[in-house]
């Protein structure tokens, strides 16, 4: 049922409450959208026009499918908002899929990729792939949705982590924006000292995908497919030292630490009470649409590294599309992906719903996006130049595991009673390899635990 | 369904003619009986195959097969028959062994309080100093009458800062009590299910109180008990097998915590998705995709309960008799 | 509910300050049980507003009327439809489901036949089977035969009541003597004929008890119809006031509407229990006693 309670992602909350005022507004262009399109295929005479169905919880894809349908008469794309993934829109896909009438194209995140690709949900496209498309697509990204060899799904954006941090506070105290991670809990100090009762960030007890993020820039490996069976290993090096880092800072009292859906968290950020945050790039669009009395005092620098010469990065968020295996048009199907993921015109319609900021995976259109976007939000800051020199930095080979969702939920539950002094955000670690590796077993994976 | 009707055969040895013809009137008459019982029966046993019988062979079956693939799991599927593979990860799982903990402990906390707290307002109403007895057992059915979900609904309410006026109050008072915490999860969880429950239980227990003749309680006072003893001593006896009943019934349904957690668990974040074994259940089933693993846990709490049922059947059956042969 | 009080004077009589301690301690407990219910009717009369800022006794903004608006107005009037499917799985369910039970539980009572106790304990071990147990095969047929996600599959497995059987069988051997049977059967009358012109008469009250006992089930039921379905219009109110529930954490404005719809969800069951309560407690005896 949809309405599944899930700690959802800060991005899916937001997706879900943006999502509410569009549909009202979608009416009026999906009308436009069907009257144009019946008049187009009317003109177009013999051929015989191709419908799809396409599902997706992304903001702006209403316009997306419009634009599409405009400007093709051979496919029409019928366009269902769905509730964003961890809010139902990952069990109404599953349960399509078992009752056999799953969607022509699904959008798929990252993380949950290769359950849906093992369920079988996501059919396998490599053949249909041509290599136009796969050569648009940043390499990184497109490493994410391939599985021995085999591509899943169609990258639409790749977001790297940025810091959003509050240019007028740093401006006030006096504060240096630190580009490494050694500067960042220096600062946190400050903050606490002098910030007049402020924090510099929130650690998020519901942030599975932060944590991964900072864990995949550390050089982390929770999850490693390249000896023919999943190697997990949620505690490596590089997660231990991520993990004792935001550890010191809970423990030192320097950062919040609550979930990123409640509602204190809104009031952190609303009343000004924390610095910065550290999310994916789509994070600046829907922190435009949820927060406009806050323009201009928002700007956005690259994440902290751990050494500053040897920059690395992770990603936060970022969706694919994948044709499921109850598609009957995989051809059509594949035609409306490769469109959506490098047409400009398709970005700039979603960018239109100004809601958006979402960095493409396909690179040549990131001039379209930086053209679109419009900038007056962050003081006229050129983000998407910024969100391009991250991109690169973003560390390849990271693998998400076949049922991300629940290692997350466990990871989380602990992170929350770490948060409340119950064990710490290594026991979490611990606790999420445990929780998961009976559910791999159980589905007849092979699995082995070797850790450094 | 196994209603016996022997097929009658035609050919019996002659008798004495009328004794021929009786014994067919019976013969008939058994099988009108049979047939008729058949028919009333039928509907049910129909249901009970088809939503239980069914079903649970399903889950049985489901359990000691899986949709495998080999290597990283990309290839294509194949039903392969794993033995215990899945009763060995649900039983190796350190969330679905935690559920279980917390289930155990909820039962602790619960049903003592619940038949304790049930039996002693059945016992002071029917001590009859009670003013508005009626009146007063009315107010504490009604919770009955509320819908689990919406009972759990009003307590998170009242548990939710901001809206609540039992914090508020607290509050005023300098008291700072957060009810969804890392350690007060569950007594407020056993609170929800006392408050729904309690006037309930507390109208079987009076009901059967009423039936205790008499005659005993004269005995009791011309013996000299005063109320406290013959409550304890002379009635509390008497209703054993509504306590047993009773503590039954709310072991299977302690056992089978769901509704509560499923709602705080939109609430906080101390509740999670495994939080009791049916939740676990639902998890493995419908979150993770995970049929042979919801099934193993399936049939290990079809067990349990079974177990646990068997065992305080068995238990009060033998103090039952121990304390006969006593007398 | 007047609860009839056979045995009202007692020729027990405890000390005055017994007697106040006990009359407190009742007190206690049924404040205990009322003042939530209360909450939620003054909570139901308030603003959204009201009810996060001011004090739950105020009356300063009082808006039942536009609460009880608002909730048949939200998406589209769901709550009412949500409201007529409870009504119709709970009632249609009780009312089919306590037919099949007690004439199962009666045929257990009156007719001899070989297997019979061993059949009556099949019953009583589909009592203990937890209904969460259940669900994932349930659902998983259900997908196979192509109901899931209908009426059918939330409908069907309501009626099954094995307990009400257990129930049936005991107010068989209680309320229908042998002999009427009997008596039946000497004037030629037919099996079944008798039950339904004689025995189901006699049955009434514990029909009724079992038929209540089958709403209340139904009405709660939140399990089932959250495996089974995905279209929100076939849900019944509680599985409706969750699914708000879990948006109001997001979205404020549900905040009034399911504590509306929630006081509403109670009440057909308070009705049905005042009303039928004269049943019911026979029903309630008979188990407890047995």
């Amino acid at each position: 049922m949809p309405g599944r309670p899930s700690r959802q992602s800060r991005r899916s909350v937001l997706a879900a409450i943006t999502a509410l005022p569009l549909t009202g507004a979608l009416g009026a262009c999906s009308d436009n959208g069907s009257a144009s399109s019946q008049s187009n295929s009317s003109t177009s005479g013999t051929r015989g026009t191709t419908t799809i169905t396409f599902w997706s919880a992304l903001r702006g894809s209403q316009e997306v499918v419009d634009a599409f349908n405009k400007t093709h008469d051979h496919i029409q794309v019928a366009f269902e908002q769905i509730p964003s993934g961890t809010q139902g829109g990952y069990l109404k896909l599953s349960n399509a899929a078992r009752a056999g009438n799953a969607p022509d194209v699904a959008t798929i995140e990252y993380p949950q990729l290769p359950g849906f690709a093992i369920d079988g949900v996501a059919r396998d496209i490599t053949s249909m792939l041509g290599d136009g498309l796969r050569a648009k697509l940043l390499p990184q990204s497109l490493g994410q949705t391939t599985f021995e060899n085999r591509t899943y799904s169609v990258p639409l954006d790749i977001e790297p982590m940025v810091m959003h941090y509050r240019k007028d506070l740093f401006g006030h105290f006096g504060f240096d924006v630190p580009t490494t991670w050694d500067e960042y809990a220096e600062l946190a100090r400050k903050v606490r000292r002098t910030g007049g009762g402020r924090r510099l960030a929130t650690f998020p007890t519901d942030g599975m995908s932060q944590m991964a993020s900072w864990c995949w820039q550390a050089g982390a490996q929770w999850f490693d497919t390249s000896k023919g069976a999943w190697n997990v290993s949620m505690a490596d090096a590089p997660t231990r030292k991520v993990a004792a880092y935001w550890q010191r800072l809970i423990d030192e009292d320097l950062v919040y630490c609550n979930s990123q859906t409640a509602r204190v968290y809104d009031a952190q950020i609303g009343n000004g009470l924390i610095l910065t945050r550290l999310s994916g790039a789509w994070d600046a669009g829907a922190q435009m649409n949820a927060r406009p009395e806050q323009k201009g005092k928002w700007r956005i620098a690259p994440l902290p590294q751990w050494t500053a010469d040897r920059p690395s990065l992770g990603t936060h968020g970022g969706s694919t599309f994948a044709v499921t295996k109850d598609s009957t048009h995989p051809e059509a199907a594949m035609e409306f992906i490769e469109w959506q993921v490098s047409h400009p015109d398709a970005l700039k319609a979603r960018l239109s719903s100004g809601a958006s900021s979402q960095y493409p995976a396909a690179t040549e259109l990131v001039e379209v996006g930086r053209a679109a976007f419009d900038r007056a939000y962050y003081g006229s800051q050129d983000i998407y130049r910024l969100f391009e020199e991250e991109a690169h930095k973003i560390r390849d080979g990271w693998v998400w595991g076949p049922r991300m969702t629940a290692t997350g939920y466990v990871m989380q539950d602990a992170f929350a009673r770490a948060g409340a002094g119950s064990g710490t955000l290594l026991d979490a670690m611990h606790a999420a390899q445990d929780g998961t590796m009976p559910d791999l077993k159980a589905l007849g994976l092979s699995t082995t635990q070797h850790s450094t | 369904m196994t209603v016996t009707a022997h097929a009658p055969s035609a050919a019996t040895t002659p008798q004495r003619a009328d004794g021929v013809s009786r014994r067919k009137a019976q013969r008939a008459a058994k099988r009108r009986r049979n047939g008729a019982a058949g028919v009333l029966m039928a509907p049910f046993f129909v249901l009970l195959t088809l939503v239980f019988l069914i079903p649970v062979g399903t889950a049985a079956w489901l359990s000691f097969f899986s949709d495998d693939q080999p290597g990283l799991g990309f290839g294509a599927e194949r039903t392969v028959f794993v033995g215990l593979r899945s009763y060995a990860a649900v039983l190796t799982d350190p969330t679905f062994l935690s559920g279980l903990g917390t289930v155990a402990l909820y039962c602790l906390i619960y049903i003592p309080l619940m038949v304790i707290g049930s039996l002693a307002l059945a016992l002071l109403l029917d001590s009859g100093v009670v003013r508005l007895r009626s009146w007063a057992q009315l107010g504490l059915f009604l919770p009955h009458a509320v819908p689990g979900i919406i009972a759990a609904l009003i307590w998170l309410y009242l548990y939710t800062p901001g809206i609540s006026p039992v914090i508020e109050a607290l509050g005023k008072a300098d008291v700072t009590v957060d009810f969804l915490g890392l350690h007060t999860t569950l007594p407020s969880i056993v609170n929800i299910a006392l408050w729904s429950n309690l006037g309930y239980n507390m109208v079987v227990f009076y009901a059967a109180l009423q039936a205790v003749p008499r005659e005993v309680l004269e005995a009791a006072v011309v013996d000299g008990a005063g109320p406290v003893r013959t409550a304890l001593q002379v009635k509390a006896p008497l209703v054993r097998s509504s306590i047993v009943m009773v503590a039954m019934f709310t072991l299977i349904w302690a056992l089978q915590l769901f509704t509560e957690p499923m709602l705080l668990h939109q609430s906080s974040q101390m509740i999670n998705t495994r939080f009791s074994p049916s939740m676990y259940i639902y998890d493995a089933a419908f979150s993770r995709n995970n049929y042979s693993l919801a099934a193993a846990a399936s049939v290990i709490l079809l067990i349990i309960t079974i177990a646990v049922s068997y065992g305080v059947t068995r238990w009060t059956n033998r103090v039952d008799s121990s304390e006969e042969n006593a007398r | 509910m007047t609860i009839a009080e056979s045995r009202g004077t007692r020729p027990l009589r405890p000390r005055m300050l017994g007697r106040a301690t006990v009359n407190a301690v009742v007190v206690l407990s049924v404040l205990y049980t009322l003042l939530p219910v209360l909450w939620l009717v003054l909570a139901a009369s308030k603003s959204r507003d009201a009810l996060f800022s001011s004090s739950i006794l105020s009356f300063s903004d009082f808006s039942p009327v536009q609460n009880l608006k608002d909730l048949f107005a939200m998406d589209d009037g769901l709550y009412g439809r949500w409201y007529g499917n409870s009504l119709l799985y709970a009632v249609l369910g009780a009312a089919l489901g306590s037919l099949i039970s007690v004439a199962c539980g009666y045929a257990f009572d009156k007719y001899h036949f070989r297997h019979k106790e061993k059949l009556f304990g099949l019953v009583l071990a589909a009592v203990m089977v937890p209904q969460t147990v259940l669900a994932l095969p349930l659902y998983l047929i259900a997908s196979e035969t192509g109901v899931v996600n209908t009426f059918w599959s939330v409908f069907v497995p309501v009626l099954f009541n094995p307990f009400g059987v257990y129930l049936g069988r005991i107010f068989s051997q209680g309320y229908v003597p042998d002999e009427v049977l009997e008596a039946a059967r000497v004037d030629g009358a037919g099996e079944l004929t008798t039950y339904i012109r004689v025995s189901l008469r006699m049955l009434g009250p514990g029909l009724v008890t079992v038929f209540l006992f089958q709403l209340t089930t139904i009405w709660n039921n939140f399990f089932l119809p959250m495996v089974m379905l995905s279209n929100q219009d076939l849900y019944p109110v509680s599985l409706g006031l969750y699914q708000w529930n879990s948006q109001a954490s997001v979205s404020p404005e549900y905040y009034p509407v399911v504590i509306m719809g929630s006081l509403l969800a109670v009440l057909p069951l308070i009705l049905a229990f005042v009303l039928l309560q004269r049943f019911w407690r026979s029903g309630l005896t008979a188990g407890a006693v047995k």
